[in-house]
């Protein structure tokens, strides 16, 4: 569902790729998932509501591919005990608004409310939130730069959140 | 508790500083002191709270404040700035 | 039935030389007990002065399972009182910090207290008159904890009268909080970047011992650092040269045991000690431009260094509070049942220091002591595994055997091996003596 053909994405495309996304993490296909961020993409989870600087104020999550990758890798490791028995998740979105087109500059901005459930064993937990994806155009196909997830209960005291959401 | 309907000026003293200020009929003794940029105690302004009671030294209250009992009152050694007044020309404050 | 309660022999009963009952980790009445004894009877850490600069300012907290407020006082000190109206029992304060001027107004009938706690107004207050109120709990206003200490901006409370004194409680530990705090070229520590709140299904003391555990990381880190360890090789292979902060975070988790032996563990008494004598996981970071040359122009450069030099890994004040000095972080472990347990972990600012130390301070608490950390995943699938595990009859006793010494009850205050135990014993013959020293009956020598 990427704007491979043609240069300019039309919304269409673009709340597309942000559903095919969602989907990629519910099928736990989480390499594929990390294949959408460009080189120097981010995904960010800011700790407090609102917040504007990733720096000097804690995050719950502000990793880069690097770290990104570690975690997915971890995740099918044979003594990642923590994940035995696995996690699922389940990602439900609100149609995508797109808040930022410059086709000049192929950059897009779009948002997205989600319920997602994350569960493992006989725990069950359901998170809501915003989800915004900063998406470039690559060599004329669509990559994600920033997604940044902010939670309706960012400061609340959280158990264990270990995929992606 | 007589009340008197009608606002007399008067003349309140702060013992501390030895300021002076006059509260004109419009005015209570605490709009007068937050307006001169002191920083009294204060909450409901309604004289139910009991936040804003100070101790009188001299002059005669006019209570108007709903939370003195009789005997506070008949001892006219506090009241409630936010509403009560003078009786006298001039209050001195324990301020 | 009660069967620990007013009980001091059962209780000391629970903890051997070696290894403990399992009751210390799932009895709700254990539980309980510890918050009427054992937090009432230790100094316990209530908050940073930093977090309540000017008068009126104030936090909301808890000192065991009992809510406080912690508020800067019209005089400049910092008091802790009870968040409690001694009316109907209304907690007076509800959000986390505030400013609430020169008196805190309880919302439900609105009497009004100094921030010393002394009452101050009651509305109606003639309707108290002739009634004896003067005599009554109520007219003492909010109660203050008596015992309170502000620390180099550190404050802790003590809420049993009994007890020892400050400096005899902590006595030679406090020299890990000198030195996170003289890590500041101007000896200062702000609470900066927010608090991170992860919450743990299991008991408290699993957090607190696993604090000085050095044999877990390199099994139970293996998934998270040791993958972190092979990506980062396969980065260099590919020509990366730069190290990431974030590599030098984790990686480290991966030390051989011989690195965590070697690293050492001090024992003090009454239960605090630490791990990184001698080094530690934080040894081998690298150095931020600017942030050595303020030091010197501090402290001069034999003192600069000496302060840098220390790099005490984990350093516990017991009963629930786990500080790092050289990354500025304190983790507070935060009891809310025998199998439930809020860590919130703190960070600080080295005022005077460049803002990449607090960078790398909230780096590290986010990628180790976040509930969105791969660390923390490893570590709570532990603690949640073994609250279970607990819950089995066959073996009633938790070991803490490793590198005993007979003769270490004697030693007060004792450098060993980093892969000991002793600090996890020395936390439990704590945990005896403070747990049993205000029971009826019991004897005060503990």
């Amino acid at each position: 569902m990427q704007a491979e053909a043609r240069d300019v994405p039309s919304d269409q495309d673009l709340l597309a790729f942000v559903a095919a996304e969602a989907r990629l993490l519910d099928e736990l296909r989480f390499e594929d998932w990390l294949a959408l961020f460009t080189e120097d993409g981010r995904y960010w989870m800011p700790l407090e509501w609102g917040q504007t600087d990733p720096r000097l104020h804690a995050s719950l999550m502000d990793e880069d591919r690097l770290l990104l990758q570690i975690r997915v890798e971890r995740l099918k490791g044979n003594r990642t005990f923590s994940q035995k028995p696995k996690s699922r998740c389940h990602h439900l979105l609100q149609a995508s608004t797109v808040d930022v087109r410059d086709d000049a500059n192929g950059l897009y901005q779009l948002y997205t409310p989600f319920h997602y459930v994350e569960t493992r064993l006989d725990e069950q937990s359901l998170y809501a939130g915003w989800a915004r994806h900063t998406l470039v155009l690559v060599e004329g196909v669509l990559k994600i730069r920033l997604k940044r997830v902010d939670l309706v209960n960012c400061d609340a005291a959280f158990g264990n959140i270990q995929l992606f959401m | 508790m007589p009340t008197t309907p009608e606002n007399t000026v008067f003349d309140i003293v702060l013992k501390s500083s030895g300021a002076s200020f006059t509260i004109p009929a419009t005015k209570s003794i605490l709009d007068v002191l937050i307006e001169a940029g002191l920083d009294p105690m204060y909450d409901c302004m309604r004289g139910e709270c009991g936040i804003c009671r100070v101790t009188v030294l001299e002059g005669e209250v006019d209570h108007r404040d709903v939370i003195l009992s009789n005997a506070e009152r008949a001892s006219n050694k506090v009241m409630q700035i936010c509403v009560s007044r003078a009786l006298t020309p001039r209050l001195v404050l324990d301020l | 039935m009660s069967r620990y309660r007013d009980n001091p022999e059962a209780i000391r009963n629970l903890v051997r030389e070696t290894q403990v009952h399992r009751d210390v980790y799932v009895d709700p009445e254990i539980f309980a007990l510890e918050m009427e004894h054992l937090f009432a009877n230790t100094w316990v850490h209530v908050g940073h002065a930093s977090q309540v600069p000017n008068p009126g300012d104030y936090i909301t907290t808890t000192v065991g399972a009992e809510p406080v407020i912690m508020v800067r006082h019209a005089d400049g000190t910092v008091k802790v009182l009870y968040n409690r109206c001694p009316h109907k029992g209304t907690k007076i304060a509800i959000d986390g910090c505030g400013n609430t001027g020169k008196f805190f107004r309880c919302p439900y009938h609105a009497w009004s207290f100094r921030t010393d706690g002394s009452l101050l107004a009651i509305p109606l207050k003639k309707g108290y008159e002739n009634t004896g109120f003067e005599d009554s709990e109520a007219a003492r206003g909010l109660t203050p904890v008596r015992h309170v200490v502000n620390y180099r901006d550190f404050v802790f409370a003590r809420l049993n009268d009994g007890g020892p004194t400050f400096e005899d409680y902590f006595g030679e530990s406090l020299s890990s909080l000198d030195n996170m705090i003289d890590r500041s070229p101007v000896g200062k520590l702000e609470v900066a970047g927010g608090v991170l709140r992860y919450m743990h299904c299991c008991n408290w003391k699993m957090l607190v011992e696993n604090q000085t555990d050095t044999c877990h990381p390199m099994v139970a880190h293996e998934s998270s650092a040791g993958t972190a360890v092979a990506i980062w090789k396969q980065a260099e292979a590919a020509g990366i040269t730069q190290k990431p902060m974030a590599v030098e975070i984790i990686a480290p988790f991966m030390s051989p045991y011989e690195a965590f032996e070697n690293m050492g563990i001090r024992v003090w008494d009454n239960g605090h000690g630490h791990t990184g004598v001698h080094h530690s996981i934080h040894s081998n970071y690298s150095a931020i431009p600017g942030y050595f040359e303020a030091m010197t122009g501090a402290y001069g450069e034999e003192r600069a260094k000496a302060i840098l030099d220390e790099a005490r890994h984990n350093t516990v004040y017991f009963p629930n509070v786990m500080i790092k000095g050289p990354i500025q972080l304190m983790r507070i472990f935060r009891p809310l049942a025998a199998d439930r347990t809020l860590v919130e972990s703190y960070t600080y600012r080295l005022v005077g220091a460049p803002d990449v130390l607090l960078e790398r301070t909230l780096m590290y608490n986010r990628l180790i002591n976040a509930p969105t950390s791969i660390v923390g995943h490893d570590d709570l699938e532990m603690y949640e595994r073994a609250q279970e595990g607990l819950m089995a009859r066959g073996n009633d006793w938790v070991n803490i055997q490793r590198l005993y010494d007979p003769h270490e009850a004697d030693q007060p205050t004792a450098v060993s091996n980093g892969t000991t135990e002793w600090q996890m014993r020395n936390q439990f013959r704590a945990w005896a003596k403070y747990m049993t020293m205000s029971m009826e009956g019991a004897d005060h020598a503990g």
